[in-house]
């Protein structure tokens, strides 16, 4: 989807029809950003709405560099952050939720799993393994641009995605590929 | 082990880079929520029609301070109808401190020694005149007139384009022509006949009512708090008569026809056929023979790389509207010399007569249009508003006047016939009138 000119004209003119146009065409896309940086369906909501309200707040700081739905994906990703870094403040980890979520250990094969099944693998993940994850692999952040939006350092990004990738490896992996690929 | 983890790192990138799905209805309206909050505070979303109010204030104060009108002033205009027929004018000024009387206009030659003695002994006076009045008194010193002036605040003038005379001239001249603001319509055995009325005649004969018709042109800024919906200027022209009734009351009406447009916009969303790029394709290759080796030579071709795209885009709808204006005003006006300011309020009624709805179209050509949908809302064909005004005329001849009124008007009900539109609305104008009083019955 392209949004033209005169759309983005009119969004920075704070034109409340074309911002609800604009929510209608990208959400969708967006909360399944959401619903990635999240571990729960209410947090992927929270994040969405921040994220949305900043981007018609901040509309006008876009000058046309790019896609727009680029910016507003980054814009959400970037609230997505945040979100997690309240969380780490608030002295918040879901490493217990994540154990009790999996109790039957049950393992996939990868390529025959679906989009929201691979999601709900990557959503039982702990928040900074799962932010990271999400980061490197499929938004594309070097370690470094991870170290500095998450305020670690590099080699704790890579820690945490080595151990987010082992974690959801031994959930995908059939067990018999296993030892073969280990 | 690398090779694998890439592996595994690319489906899942794969499957989730696109995913997607619906996000709960209850976080639009927080989306809502959060953006009506950054909104800036209403004086400062007012602020451009704050400042307009506020220079049509400034306006009419300084027009108030700076014309030059003695304050307790008032005028009255005579016409008088001499023996032979010809018409001839007067006007006479008489304040409070300084009890003026001004007589212009054709100079009268001649007045009635005996028939009008009644005011004489009350009214002490200063006589600027021309003619033969002014001519006999035109000597007289200006130490005898500042005595005048000290000693005796009541004064009946009347003034001339040329000289002053002093208050001994001026009791000689009301002794000798025995004039009197009481009589003053019937100088000299002639037929006066007054055809404008100020306060000071009202005091004196009685306020008699009148009419006056004024030719309004009004532009208006419209207050909008319709979503998506810019409302441009109103411009309105309209004919209304008043009747002052009473002293200090009048009522205005009449019709007028007022030009209205909404701007807004459609929703198109179509596929067109964008320009990615390009690549080289190979058309032909060729083997050259180098050192007795045969090499292959590519020969390409520049293809470009056309694709479909959905695009979002809007078109800028105008709808216009004619009404039909009926208002009906009641108000409170009061006079000086030149000014005459009031404030009026009442009910107005507007009728649609015409109106032009502008068809949604894409302006792009090539595309193929998925949906066009015009997000600009109807206006209704009928709506009441209350009006409240200020205004303040003044007079620029013996019959007009120009009119200044800044004015403001709420609509009663919502304008636009979509139930999502269903807001309060007001404007904003000043009203530029042209008035002309008619004769009194």
């Amino acid at each position: 989807m392209k949004f033209d000119k005169s759309f983005i004209k009119r969004l920075k003119k704070k034109d409340k029809k074309a911002q609800e146009l604009f929510y209608q065409y990208l959400a969708p896309k967006m909360y399944g950003i959401c619903i990635r940086f999240s571990s729960c369906r209410a947090d992927a909501d929270d994040i969405l709405q921040e994220g949305f309200i900043r981007v018609f707040t901040h509309l006008k700081g876009f000058r046309g560099e790019g896609s727009i739905e680029g910016w507003v994906r980054k814009t959400i990703v970037n609230t997505a952050i945040n979100f997690y870094k309240k969380s780490v403040k608030r002295g918040i980890s879901v490493e217990l939720d994540y154990l009790k979520a999996n109790p039957s250990g049950k393992t996939f094969a990868i390529e025959k799993m679906a989009a929201d099944e691979i999601l709900g693998l990557i959503r039982n993940l702990p928040d900074g393994y799962r932010t990271v994850f999400n980061l490197n692999v499929i938004e594309g952040y070097t370690h470094k641009e991870i170290g500095e939006m998450l305020e670690i350092s590099e080699n704790t990004s890579k820690s945490q995605l080595s151990r987010a990738r082992a974690m959801l490896k031994r959930r995908i992996m059939p067990k018999g590929n296993k030892d073969t690929n280990g | 082990m690398d090779n694998n983890q890439a592996n595994i790192d690319q489906i899942i990138k794969e499957k989730l880079e696109q995913f997607q799905t619906p996000p709960p209805a209850h976080v639009w309206a927080g989306v809502e929520q959060g953006i009506l909050n950054d909104k800036p505070p209403l004086f400062f979303a007012y602020a451009k029609q704050l400042a307009a109010a506020l220079v049509v204030l400034i306006l009419a104060l300084a027009a108030w301070y700076f014309i030059p009108v003695n304050e307790n002033t008032q005028i009255s205009e005579t016409e008088i109808i001499d023996e032979g027929g010809q018409v001839e004018t007067a006007s006479i000024v008489v304040t409070d401190d300084e009890e003026e009387s001004r007589e212009t206009g054709t100079p009268v030659n001649e007045i009635d020694d005996e028939s009008n003695k009644s005011s004489s002994n009350k009214v002490d006076a200063k006589v600027i005149s021309t003619g033969i009045v002014a001519e006999n008194k035109s000597d007289n010193s200006s130490q005898e007139q500042d005595k005048l002036n000290n000693d005796r605040p009541h004064q009946l003038s009347y003034l001339d384009n040329k000289e002053v005379s002093s208050i001994e001239n001026a009791e000689s001249l009301i002794s000798d022509t025995d004039y009197a603001i009481e009589n003053i319509v019937s100088f000299n055995n002639r037929k006066a006949v007054q055809i404008n009325v100020s306060s000071a005649e009202e005091e004196i004969i009685g306020f008699k009512n009148y009419w006056n018709i004024g030719l309004y042109f009004t532009p208006e800024m419209m207050f909008n708090n319709v979503d998506s919906v810019t409302l441009m200027n109103t411009y309105s022209l309209n004919i209304e008569p008043s009747w002052y009734f009473n002293k200090h009351w009048f009522m205005r009406f009449g019709a007028g026809i007022s030009y209205v447009r909404d701007r807004g916009f459609a929703k198109v969303d179509y596929l067109s056929s964008d320009y990615m790029g390009s690549y080289d394709s190979v058309v032909n290759i060729t083997f050259e023979e180098i050192s007795g080796e045969y090499f292959p030579v590519y020969h390409t071709k520049e293809v470009d790389i056309w694709d479909s795209i959905r695009h979002l885009s809007v078109s800028e709808i105008t709808n216009t509207y004619y009404y039909l204006q009926f208002p009906l005003m009641f108000g409170y006006h009061n006079s000086t010399a030149k000014v005459k300011w009031y404030f009026y309020g009442g009910p107005a009624m507007n009728i649609s007569i015409h109106e032009q709805i502008q068809d949604p179209k894409a302006d792009i050509k090539y595309i193929e249009v998925i949906d066009l949908e015009n997000r600009l809302p109807l206006r209704t064909d009928y709506s009441l508003q209350l009006w409240i005004g200020a205004g303040i005329d003044f007079r620029i001849g013996q019959k007009f006047s120009l009119a200044f009124e800044p004015n403001y008007r709420y609509y009663f009900e919502p304008i636009y016939q979509e139930n999502n539109y269903k807001t309060a609305l007001s404007g904003l104008g000043l009203r530029l009138g042209l008035v002309y009083k008619l004769d009194r019955k």
